[in-house]
């Protein structure tokens, strides 16, 4: 049963490297960016539970 | 600089936290009830809404939808509007959207009982509810969605994308799971069959743990695990990695609820390939929020708020790694249909999403009412009753889930079944589910004494009901050309939602569309046909009790099943099953061959007393099944929406549907009578009556593909249509 289902779809063989290439190529680029933007400039995102009960958001607070 | 004033709504938060605590209790008691009546099968027996087949789904409802999801909208409503420096959009919304769901859920309370389901796991409500369910939850999200719109401030933290991938996901699986068609007013059938239906549901069941179960509260823990333990979390990269491959891998894991059934081979392939990837986000995740408490530890030594999340992160990482696991075929052939799979969601339910719950409930309490906790001591105690509960309850079920497998798999040296009476393999685990039943007590009282020291908590303080604070307003042009992409993308949430969406869609589109939509897929067998009008009223009655809760419909291809069972399922013999009811869970034995095995009186007296055919059953009895009429006069219009779904009757079938019906019956009466089985204990048995339509369906289960008999031969309607199936005219 299991083959005759793969041969009744059509380009069925390309389905299983498209998703490995959607998948790589997304995750690839991700992880280069995070890598190379650096731990600092995720400081102020990652504040900003602990800043709520500040008056002041992260952005406006250089004003 | 100008600094808006405004108020974060604590009313809301304090709502839903009530309704967490009130749902969570109830559905914890009814969890409790049904585990002891493994012990007990009669224990509150004999009154039909109780029943254990009608009391499950209310039991995985109630601990689903009502207590994790009012934790979740708990979580929200707090964390949400101080994310973004705003108060929730609409008041007028959130206050929709509080009642609706608690409507939603009691009625559920008011239709699961009464036999009311449509037997898809976790999505058994009917469609006026389903109506319901999506109308409220585009209210939340377009609540939430706005709020973000308006935030004060810029960036999006990282709890909200998780918001924001619970919203719209839940939203496309509630919807492409529910298409159905109604044939009354509380009864619908699924517009998708057998396999396809299978794929749809665990498409869905399985995305209902990633998408409800877990998303929202990775997005509690990311700002309370913070919060409690006042420090960033670990490492803000990690969580964006963490996001996007989570929600981009969660969507193609379904299939493995599927494996060596009769969904296509390929498709179970990926289901595991996919699962085993789901361990590298999930463990990012769990090491994210334990070493964000690095430093920490002396604080969660002592704060209880810390001790339960921590429990809970533990326990989801030991979850995510037994999930893949349990993927793995060979493992999987093992562990599903046994109470191992019980254990392993109970160590999910209880800790990862009971312990973030009572965390965050013994977080908020203390802060919106202004005061201190009632009792440290109290919420310790209640930690400990919580967390040995659930090593009692989940380490018997594993024990006894696995013994009771390899039991059905173990052949003598002759090479016949060791324990060839399935009731064996039950009795052995008995002392498992009594143990069972005590780690669930155990974590029950916890619970009670948790919500005891809430109230008194909130009786020492007064209610904060609309908290001010001030925030200045957000630059109208932040759009800071240099700025990189994804920090853009995170001052975007319309476009981040749709990228949410398509990143969600991907899994759906490519795995779950060929085998859904195209027929061709399903291979046909030529002697399989649909039911008649009586088998279609049995099956329903099947649907109704929640006999599928504990039998299955799908034989395995492996030597031990067919040996116990009979002939392999095949993914033709399904295809006019309206819903499929394959089952997860085999409590008693597989059905899918059940068909002429025993005579009809043996249903008859098994049904009336289970252990007067099999003694020592844990099977409860059903006998209002011998006194309460069957239901024919809806069945015509049952029969149109079967039409509708695409089961091949011919148009004017429903015109002799209620003659075939009284026809069939009186020939399974009949045959009863001529063996005696006239009178029951007193008790008449007449043709009206549901326990012979259920007969009429058990008797044809799994017997089609000997192509013997015509299932229509000698029905009224057979000598009035030239062509019972496919005629139109």
């Amino acid at each position: 049963m299991y083959k005759e289902v793969l041969r009744s779809m059509d380009g069925i063989e390309l389905f299983p490297s498209i998703s490995l290439i959607l998948f790589f190529s997304f995750f690839l680029i991700l992880i280069i960016y995070l890598i190379r933007t650096g731990k600092d400039f995720w400081k102020e995102a990652s504040n900003i539970p602990l800043d709520s009960e500040k008056i002041f958001n992260s952005k406006n607070s250089d004003q | 600089m100008s600094v808006d004033t405004f108020h974060y709504d604590n009313k809301i938060v304090r709502n839903f936290g009530i309704a967490t605590m009130i749902w969570g209790i109830i559905g914890f008691l009814v969890g409790l009830i049904v585990a002891l009546k493994f012990i007990w099968p009669d224990f509150l027996g004999f009154i039909p809404e109780l029943s254990f087949g009608r009391l499950r789904p209310l039991h995985t409802n109630a601990v689903i939808f009502a207590f994790a999801g009012n934790a979740i909208f708990y979580g929200v409503y707090y964390s949400l509007p101080r994310l973004c420096k705003a108060s929730m959009w609409s008041k007028k919304l959130s206050n929709i959207h509080f009642w609706g769901w608690q409507t939603i859920i009691l009625s559920a309370v008011a239709t699961l009982p009464f036999g009311i389901t449509t037997s898809k796991e976790y999505a058994e409500l009917e469609w006026p509810i389903d109506i319901a369910i999506t109308l409220i939850w585009v209210i939340f999200g377009v609540n939430m969605i706005m709020t973000i719109m308006k935030r004060r401030e810029r960036h999006i933290y990282v709890a909200i994308w998780f918001y924001i991938a619970t919203f719209v996901t839940v939203a496309v699986l509630h919807l492409v799971n529910s298409f159905e068609i109604p044939a009354t007013l509380l009864k619908s059938y699924p517009i998708y069959a057998g396999v396809q239906d299978a794929l749809v549901q665990w498409w869905y069941g399985h995305n209902a743990v990633a998408f409800f179960l877990t998303t929202p509260f990775l997005g509690i823990m990311y700002y309370f695990i913070p919060k409690a333990s006042n420090r960033p979390i670990f490492s803000y990269r990690l969580s964006i990695v963490h996001f996007w491959s989570l929600i981009f891998i969660y969507i193609w894991a379904g299939p493995h609820h599927l494996l060596y059934t009769a969904l296509p081979g390929w498709a179970q392939t990926l289901g595991v390939v996919f699962s085993l990837m789901l361990i590298a986000p999930s463990w990012g995740g769990m090491l994210n929020g334990l070493l964000t408490l690095r430093g920490a530890w002396d604080k969660v030594r002592e704060d209880p708020v810390l001790k339960f999340m921590v429990v809970a992160i533990t326990a989801y990482g030991m979850v995510t790694f037994e999930g893949p696991m349990l993927s793995i075929a060979n493992v999987n052939a093992i562990a599903h249909y046994s109470d191992y799979i019980i254990g392993h969601v109970h160590n999910g339910a209880l800790l990862w999403n009971g312990g973030l719950t009572f965390g965050m409930l013994y977080f908020i309490t203390p802060r919106i009412y202004q005061t201190k906790l009632f009792s440290t001591k109290l919420a310790n105690i209640h930690f400990w009753f919580a967390t040995m509960g659930a090593i009692f309850y989940v380490i018997p079920m594993y024990w006894g889930g696995i013994t009771q497998s390899l039991m059905w798999k173990d052949f003598t040296d002759q090479g016949f079944l060791t324990y060839p009476n399935f009731l064996e393999t039950v009795v052995q685990i008995v002392p498992m589910y009594a143990l069972r039943a005590f780690g669930g007590s155990l974590f029950i009282i916890g619970a009670l004494f948790g919500v005891y020291n809430l109230f008194k908590t909130a009786k020492s303080g007064s209610l904060l009901s609309s908290e001010k604070v001030q925030a200045p307003q957000l630059r109208e042009h932040f759009g800071d050309e240099n700025e990189s992409w994804h920090r853009k993308l995170e001052g975007r949430p319309l476009k981040f939602t749709v990228l949410t969406v398509i990143a969600i869609l991907i899994g759906g589109v490519v795995e779950y569309m060929p085998t859904a939509l195209i027929d061709s897929n399903i291979p046909t067998i030529e002697s399989v046909q649909p039911y008649t009008a009586l088998e279609v009223e049995g099956r329903d009655i099947y649907i109704a009790e929640g006999c599928n809760n504990c039998h299955s419909q799908m034989i395995r291809p492996f030597r031990s099943e067919t040996e116990r069972y009979g002939e392999y399922s095949k993914a033709g013999e399904f295809v006019y099953d309206h819903p499929f009811l394959w089952g997860s869970k085999r409590t008693g034995p597989d059905l899918h061959r059940i068909g002429g095995k025993y005579p009809d009186s043996w249903h008859l007296r098994h049904f009336y007393d289970p252990n007067s055919t099999s003694p020592g059953s844990i099977m409860p009895a059903y006998p209002w099944l011998l006194s309460q009429n069957m239901d024919m006069k809806s069945m015509p219009d049952r029969i149109d929406a079967l039409r509708t779904v695409g089961v091949p009757y011919s148009s004017r079938y429903p015109e002799y549907a209620i003659d075939d019906m009284k026809f069939q019956a009186e020939r399974i009466t009949q045959g009863l009578r001529e063996n005696g089985f006239d009178v029951i204990e007193g008790v008449e048995i007449t043709s009206d009556k549901k326990v012979i339509a259920l007969i009429a369906y058990l008797q044809r289960l799994g017997t089609d593909i000997s192509g013997e008999t015509d299932p229509f031969e000698e029905l009224p309607s057979s000598k009035k249509l030239s062509n019972v199936i496919l005629e139109d005219n």
